[in-house]
């Protein structure tokens, strides 16, 4: 078996050379046509004109792309996907993302209400449905701006095309939402619901509004506590003014201000000597990062 | 290094010590791949006997900075409302109070010395929340004295007991907010989430909320109270609250002067205990 091995590379061995002597006559065979100009491979196979993932050179683009303007604000040109990608950003996400989010916005506010006063099926089914509707004019409107966009923007261009987006997205942002633009759902929410529906809607809004300003108030009695020492019994006191003056007592800032300006005999009435000294100082500020939350709550 | 290491380290004998800066120059050496390591060890020798008492010089370097200051500041602050409130509520005797005060003078500093390192060396978002901690050293002290009588405790637990109802309140109802938006809770399942998440109430939560946080409301706690449709649709991943951060504003912090003595009903702390007034760093150039 040994043997047999030592033969096979033995012949091998023997076919190098004679291999490259072969192949230095195939190219001297050669060299008189490679002389002349080389001339482009004719294509006739489609498939051929595809590049393959391992090309080393790829082929030329058909258009030469212009070169960005030395004044634009990036290197790269700003086509509409990217645009588009900036226009759906501006609302806190993907395309796909703002659909969801849409969607399911109108639906969590049909499953409220069901709950509030009924809701009969096609209703909801018209509802949801003008809903969609809204969300693919709102595409369609994306994928309009988007194609009147800059391709190469400097500051300028960027700042006023930005004017654009912000004026098509600020009905979706939720700073704004159900406050200045109802949607179109729900107008036709709103115009299908009997009085009695609606009624009962604003009252359970109501209540929903006085659970989250209770909250703030609390927060900010705990806050006010806590730089005054107050007992239990002062907190409850202090509670029934924060609930008759709602609008004084939603920032601890504007709560001691509220307090410092209290009448000298209630003040007396619900602190210590020593918390009204304490409340005559300025309050301390510090550098460290606060957090700020402001809250918005669904008129649905 | 903080302080109390360093004199810990000061204390303890440095040969023990020596050999870590031997092990960090060898670390490096055969990472590096230069040197050879016999070679390493022997030049590691000397520096380490050199390095030694750069370890000790720590407990001389300068530690408090203006972070640590206001965090002394705040406590004493809240220590000394604690002292009001607790007069207050319990009508403290001058005895009574004679022995709360300097016993509070003379253990402040010690009591409540990581207070003041996590302030120090807490990055801008993360707080301390100094009203717990020194809520609970309060506690600690009101029930270890001797002189004050188990009635007079029991009526301080009482208005821990209310301060910590308010805070669950405040932390829920940020919470229930929270659901509403996201599942659309009615106000009936607004109040009964309210009982849900009391019956699941965690001290984490506070803590949570004082570093700037609220807490989730988990799908699986108030599942339970939702309707099929409800349960069908899901959260709302978006939502439209609205949180940022912004640099500075207003504390809730009360501070007092490291120079001012504690007082409670008109009694001060002893002359004879210390206050150690701390003048800050100067600044590095």
């Amino acid at each position: 078996m040994m043997q047999s091995i030592h033969n096979s590379y033995a012949q091998r061995l023997l076919l190098i050379p004679i291999s490259i002597a072969l192949t230095a006559q195939f190219v001297l065979a050669q060299s008189p046509k490679s002389a002349t100009p080389p001339t482009e491979p004719t294509i006739s196979n489609t498939a051929e004109k595809i590049p393959r993932i391992f090309d080393r050179n790829p082929p030329e683009p058909e258009e030469e792309v212009q070169a960005p303007p030395k004044n634009a604000m990036v290197n790269f040109a700003m086509d509409p996907d990217r645009w588009i990608d900036v226009i759906y950003s501006q609302l806190g996400g993907s395309e796909s993302t703002f659909e969801q989010f849409q969607r399911r916005r109108a639906r969590i506010a049909l499953n409220r209400i069901e709950l509030i006063c009924g809701l009969d099926e096609p209703l909801r089914e018209k509802v949801q449905a003008t809903a969609d509707l809204e969300i693919q004019r709102f595409k369609t409107e994306v994928l309009t701006l988007a194609s009147q966009a800059p391709r190469n923007p400097t500051q300028e261009e960027y700042q006023e095309f930005y004017n654009r987006i912000h004026k098509l997205t600020q009905k979706y942002q939720p700073r704004v939402l159900n406050q200045s633009q109802p949607s179109l759902w729900q107008k036709v929410l709103t115009s299908n619901l009997q009085d009695s529906q609606q009624s009962a809607i604003k009252k359970e809004t109501d209540k929903r509004a006085e659970y989250r300003e209770k909250t703030l108030r609390l927060e900010t009695i705990l806050r006010v506590s806590r730089r005054l020492g107050l007992t239990a019994n002062q907190r409850e006191k202090l509670e029934a003014y924060a609930q008759s003056q709602p609008e004084n007592w939603k920032t601890f800032e504007r709560a001691w201000q509220t307090l410092q300006s209290f009448p000298e005999k209630e003040k007396q009435n619900i602190l210590t000597n020593e918390q009204i000294q304490e409340l005559k100082k300025a309050l301390e500020t510090t550098d460290d990062l606060q957090l700020v939350v402001r809250e918005f709550g669904e008129e649905w | 290094m903080i302080p109390s290491q360093a004199q810990q380290i000061s204390r303890l004998n440095l040969s023990n010590y020596s050999i870590h800066p031997l092990r960090a120059a060898i670390g490096v050496c055969l990472l590096c791949c230069n040197i050879s390591p016999t070679k390493c060890f022997a030049q590691a020798i000397v520096p380490a006997a050199r390095l030694a008492p750069a370890v000790v010089l720590a407990p001389g370097a300068p530690v408090n900075n203006d972070r640590d200051l206001a965090a002394r500041r705040w406590v004493r602050g809240l220590i000394q409302q604690e002292l009001h409130a607790v007069h207050s509520l319990c009508k403290l005797n001058p005895q009574q109070a004679k022995d709360l005060v300097d016993t509070i003078e003379s253990q402040w500093k010690s009591k409540l010395a990581s207070t003041f390192r996590s302030y120090t060396e807490s990055n801008q978002r993360g707080g301390v929340d100094f009203e717990h901690r020194v809520e609970n050293a309060m506690k600690a002290w009101v029930q270890a004295s001797e002189s004050i009588n188990p009635e007079q405790k029991s009526t301080w637990d009482e208005e821990l007991n209310s301060r910590n109802t308010l805070r669950q309140k405040v932390v829920i109802g940020k919470m229930i907010s929270d659901a509403e938006r996201k599942y659309g809770l009615t106000s009936t399942q607004m109040a009964e989430a309210e009982k849900l998440l009391l019956d699941r109430w965690k001290e984490a939560w506070w803590v949570m909320y004082r570093h700037g946080t609220t807490p989730e409301t988990k799908f699986a706690w108030i599942s339970p109270i939702l309707s099929e449709s409800q349960r069908t649709a899901g959260g709302d991943p978006g939502g439209v609250r609205q949180e940022y951060y912004t640099s500075g504003g207003a504390t809730d912090l009360p501070s007092k002067s490291l120079n001012e003595r504690l007082e409670v009903a008109g009694i001060t702390s002893d002359e004879s205990i210390s206050i150690d007034p701390i003048a800050p760093a100067a600044p590095k150039p």
